[in-house]
């Protein structure tokens, strides 16, 4: 009694230290979001720097907002109060809603730096000639209806730089303002702009802000109800949208979280429904989670032992792959059971889950040297996780359990299948003709099969973005796909590699090529740049040589000029612009979204960004042709500067990624067939084991093609787990099992299939995907097995027992 | 002097009492004017006008079409030398030139709109306003009635519209600023058949 109680407590109390560890590890973990882990680990330049825009960049703070449910005149008014109520708050950097004109602070700006901003600026503008010709065309927009209150301007501006800035520098389109508020086209949505202070990255930050400006919103909403009983009548509808990167991440989040909850508790109702009628125990129920639990703890540990970090993803997907160390308990619990033929360590039983889990691990393991972060740790995390879950089921759960248990007799479920399975033997051709059917579709249909698109990736319910493009459209601000992205070490630096391009640019788009661009250059020229142009400027002695000159032949004298010289000899020695100078005008929201800097292994340096429009054709706005730029520019991009299509060069390096996965996928399934044939030394018991598996594997990936899907990463992890959990449906059939153990496996197939079934009913894209897949996986492999189980197997003892 | 004389001066002086007499009688007031004004529906014209700015030797002159629309559109579609298009409709002014259009809100710019808000009020018919912005004085009859506008806000650019006018037409509009340059323009109604 004492040795056995001793051996009882060795296993348990070595588990709860290792528990314990890996508990430490866990918390210690650096976990990480970012996309780096998609990247090969020798990623190229142009590859990385696609991502940390895509981490740094300030578009990240963006959020587009629409007030609506009420009439035009309502709205502005919320609206105008909504802005009052949350600029002054520091959480927000800017709060537009009506910025159609440059306001006066910016004005002033545009007008005291006009000659170290315009590209216009060069010696040449001061000759009497040019003078001449800018003067008089000048003059006659002094025609125009506000001419008497443009003359000081023109006096002081002659060749017209300040108007030539403002058109530069802001936006062509931008929606209607009606009462100081800007609206949609059809008057029914009022738009605002925010531009939130913490970082792209700050989730929490940003959860706090979107719930600030709904807080905000509700108190502007409630004051205006409260001045009249009309006012009440006309607001009862009202409502604030919110699209944008940060609430993207804040409602992907809450959705997950409340979905999460609600599925996996009909889920867990309808399993635990199912295991408390077998198990008629709660703490078996219990201790049945054990090995998925320790799996979890031990994955995440040594991925975070091995790679120094875990991303989210890998847990994730983690957990679904090895969602399989449920059913061992299943088996287990089931091979306890009083009523089993063969009770306690049944070696046969042992070792088909063994195998189970080897070829599991097998498969898994080619992922290793895929060179992909993402797939290695998904590799180290599965394996870690089903060695340590079939461990724990092996030597811990015994311990916890008494050798025999009273659970539910599920024997005459055993017969049932039994008997179906000899029923259903002849329908094994018909499974044979859908798999053909399956192959025949797969084959010719291969080049539609797969999804290259990484947006189908994305956890944003599709109503979410519907949102988005709607905002967008309204607010006229197009999705930027194609821009260029320049680094250098110094913010000098980098501005000074953007204005090589601008002349390069302002010809593609007078040949049609650009609708046009926003450049940080523009707003800020470099250092250098700006001391070129002060150098070019004219002493007040020539300046007025030159207009004496010009006003020759027109109706002006050179004295109406007096303030246009003051003005050029105060450039000359102007201050340089900074950024700082800009910061708080508009122009900063620009200027922080196409100019910042970038930490990276510790380095920092400077990133620019232009954004390429594209060109109007038609009347409407037209598309870019990525391969035309690429050749007029070729001279001037290199390792540092480069032309980007997001959409493409984000979807080429998924499509890579994905490929990858397939063949390594095909590498684990070659892998897997090895290692059967070395543990059965038979290549028929080997075929027998596999064909099912194949045949499942087909006829769901044809009927996912059937339902409309294309394929993407998720199917292939689906697919993967289809086959971890199969393979031991597969194993179990091809050898003689007792009626209990058949018992065993609708039980786990039933679980399973409800566990990942009830996912379908997610709104979110990627959970549906692997429902489906997995769901409907695990049902036909459990199928499929039972149907091909070869006749001379079904009674006699297996092949594996006899090797 | 024969009484001849006298009796001849004394018509003279007679006549000249009755012109007078007459001339009180077909004095226009404000009110008259305004609810002539406010019959308008719809008015199109032409106009031509000369701007006199110091330091410009000769007078600016452009030209084009003008349009109001009660109770608050009005548009200046100006041809010549150079094509612009204003728009102001309620307190939205609609700027188009050269291709690229901007619009601002009067209430931010109350320089500026000074300078059209007066005419607009009185094709409208809109006394309070009118009398909101500006002091106003009209002189003239209802066949040749001049309306002096002065704006009551302080420090601004500009010193007067002076719009001359024709029972409900407006022939003139003058802008004087301050600083003493001033335009001139003209209208021309094309819709007087209506």
């Amino acid at each position: 009694m004492y040795i056995t109680q001793n051996n009882r407590f060795v296993p348990q109390i070595l588990w709860f230290i290792c528990v314990l560890v890996c508990g430490w590890i866990i918390v210690n973990t650096d976990y990480r979001t970012d996309l780096s882990v998609f990247l090969p680990s020798e990623p190229n330049k142009k590859e990385v720097m696609l991502l940390e825009q895509l981490q740094n960049g300030a578009a990240n703070r963006i959020l587009l907002i629409g007030i609506e449910g009420s009439d035009t005149a309502t709205l502005a008014q919320i609206g105008k109060s909504f802005v009052a109520k949350v600029r002054s708050n520091p959480v927000f950097s800017h709060v537009l809603n009506d910025q159609n004109v440059i306001d006066p602070a910016e004005q002033k700006l545009i007008y005291t730096y006009r000659y170290l901003l315009s590209p216009n600026t060069s010696a040449d503008l001061f000759t009497p000639e040019t003078l001449e010709t800018a003067i008089s065309t000048n003059l006659l927009e002094l025609s125009f209806a506000s001419g008497l209150l443009s003359k000081s301007l023109f006096m002081r501006d002659p060749t017209g730089e300040v108007m030539a800035l403002v058109d530069r520098l802001t936006p062509v389109q931008g929606p209607q303002t009606i009462n100081g508020q800007w609206f949609n086209d059809r008057g029914d949505r009022a738009l605002l702009l925010v531009q939130l202070a913490s970082a792209g990255t700050d989730t929490k930050a940003q959860e706090a802000a979107l719930r600030l400006m709904q807080a905000s919103f509700k108190e502007v909403v409630q004051s205006f109800q409260t001045q009249s009983r009309e006012n009440a009548q006309k607001t009862e509808n009202i409502g604030i949208v919110i699209s944008g990167p940060a609430s993207f991440a804040v409602s992907t989040q809450n959705i997950i979280k409340e979905e999460a909850s609600r599925l996996s508790a009909i889920g867990l109702v309808l399993i635990v429904t199912i295991l408390f009628y077998v198990l008629r125990n709660l703490k078996l129920l219990l201790v049945g989670l054990l090995p998925v639990f320790s799996g979890v703890v031990a994955g995440i540990a040594t991925v975070s032992l091995g790679f120094g970090s875990v991303h989210a993803m890998t847990i994730g997907f983690g957990i679904t792959l090895i969602g399989e160390s449920i059913d061992y308990s299943i088996y287990f619990f089931l091979q306890r059971s009083q009523t089993a033929e063969c009770a306690g360590n049944n070696p046969m039983f042992w070792r088909t889950v063994g195998l189970g889990v080897m070829t599991s691990i097998c498969g898994f393991s080619t992922l290793l040297f895929s060179g992909f972060t993402g797939l290695m740790q998904l590799a180290a995390f599965s394996i870690a996780g089903l060695l340590v879950a079939v461990l724990c089921t092996r030597w811990i759960l015994p311990t916890l359990l008494p050798q025999r248990l009273s659970i539910h007799d599920l024997n005459p479920v055993g017969v049932w299948l039994r008997l179906m399975m000899e029923k259903g033997y002849h329908f094994r051709y018909f499974i044979w003709f859908l798999t053909v059917g399956a192959l025949l579709l797969l084959l010719s249909r291969q080049d539609y099969l797969w999804s290259y698109e990484l947006n189908d990736l994305s956890p944003i319910p599709a109503a979410l973005l519907d949102l988005d493009g709607e905002l967008r459209a309204d607010m006229g601000a197009a999705d930027v796909r194609h821009m260029l992205l320049l680094q250098d070490k110094t913010e000098e630096q980098v501005l000074q590699r953007c204005e090589q391009f601008l002349p390069r640019l302002d010809v593609l788009v007078a040949r049609g090529l650009l609708g046009g661009y926003q450049a940080p250059c523009t707003y800020l020229p470099s250092q250098a740049k700006q001391i070129q142009r002060q150098q070019v400027l004219p002493d007040q002695e020539r300046l007025e040589q030159a207009l004496q000159e010009a006003t020759h032949t027109l109706p002006l004298s050179v004295q109406s000029f007096q303030g246009f010289v003051e003005d050029v000899s105060n450039s000359k020695a102007l201050p340089l612009l900074r950024s700082d100078k800009l910061e708080s005008s508009t122009f900063g929201i620009t200027l922080s979204v196409t100019l910042y800097p970038v930490n990276a292994g510790g380095n920092r340096f400077y990133h620019a960004l232009i954004q390429l429009q594209a060109p109007l054709q038609n009347g409407k706005v037209g598309s870019i042709n990525h391969e035309a730029l690429q050749t007029e520019l070729l001279d001037i991009l290199n390792e540092q500067s480069v032309l980007l299509d997001l959409k493409d060069d984000f979807n080429s390096i998924y499509k890579t990624y994905l490929n990858e996965v397939l063949k390594y996928s095909a590498a684990g399934f070659i892998a897997i067939i090895v290692l059967l044939l070395l543990v059965l030394r038979s290549l028929q018991t080997t075929f027998l084991v596999i064909l099912p598996l194949a045949c499942a594997i087909l006829f769901v990936t044809a009927l996912l093609h059937l339902l409309g899907s294309q394929l993407n990463l998720l199917n292939i992890i689906g697919l993967l787990l289809v086959f971890a959990v199969g393979s031991n449906y597969a194993l179990f059939f091809s050898s003689s099992q007792s009626n209990m153990t058949l018992a065993s496996l609708l039980l786990a197939t039933t679980t399973t299939g409800i566990g990942y079934g009830v996912l379908i009913f997610s709104q979110i894209p990627i959970l549906q995907t692997i429902g489906i897949t997995v769901a409907s996986g695990v049902f036909f492999a459990l199928i499929f097995s039972a149907l091909m189980a070869p006749q001379s197997l079904r009674k006699n003892s297996g092949s594996i027992s006899q090797s | 002097m024969s009484h001849y004389q006298y009796w001849f001066a004394g018509f003279l002086l007679l006549l000249g009492s009755n012109i007078q007499a007459q001339v009180e009688a077909d004095r226009i007031n404000l009110h008259q004017l305004m609810q002539f004004m406010a019959k308008h529906k719809e008015i199109h014209a032409t106009f031509v006008e000369n701007k006199y700015i110091k330091g410009v030797d000769v007078p600016l002159e452009s030209s084009g079409d003008l349009m109001f629309i009660a109770p608050s559109t009005m548009v200046r579609n100006t041809l010549q030398p150079k094509p612009e298009m204003l728009e102001l409709t309620g307190n939205t002014v609609t700027v188009e030139r050269m291709g690229r259009k901007h619009s601002l809100q009067i209430d931010d710019y109350p320089e500026i709109s000074l300078h059209f808000e007066g005419v607009r009020a009185l094709l409208a018919g809109d006394v309070e306003r009118l009398t909101h912005l500006y002091s106003v004085g009209l002189t003239g009859t209802l066949v040749d009635w001049k309306l002096v506008l002065n704006p009551l806000r302080q420090g601004t650019a500009l010193k007067s519209l002076n719009l001359n006018g024709s029972h409900d037409s407006v022939k003139s509009v003058e802008v004087h600023l301050e600083d003493g340059d001033y335009s001139i323009m003209q209208v021309s109604r094309k819709d007087l058949n209506e």
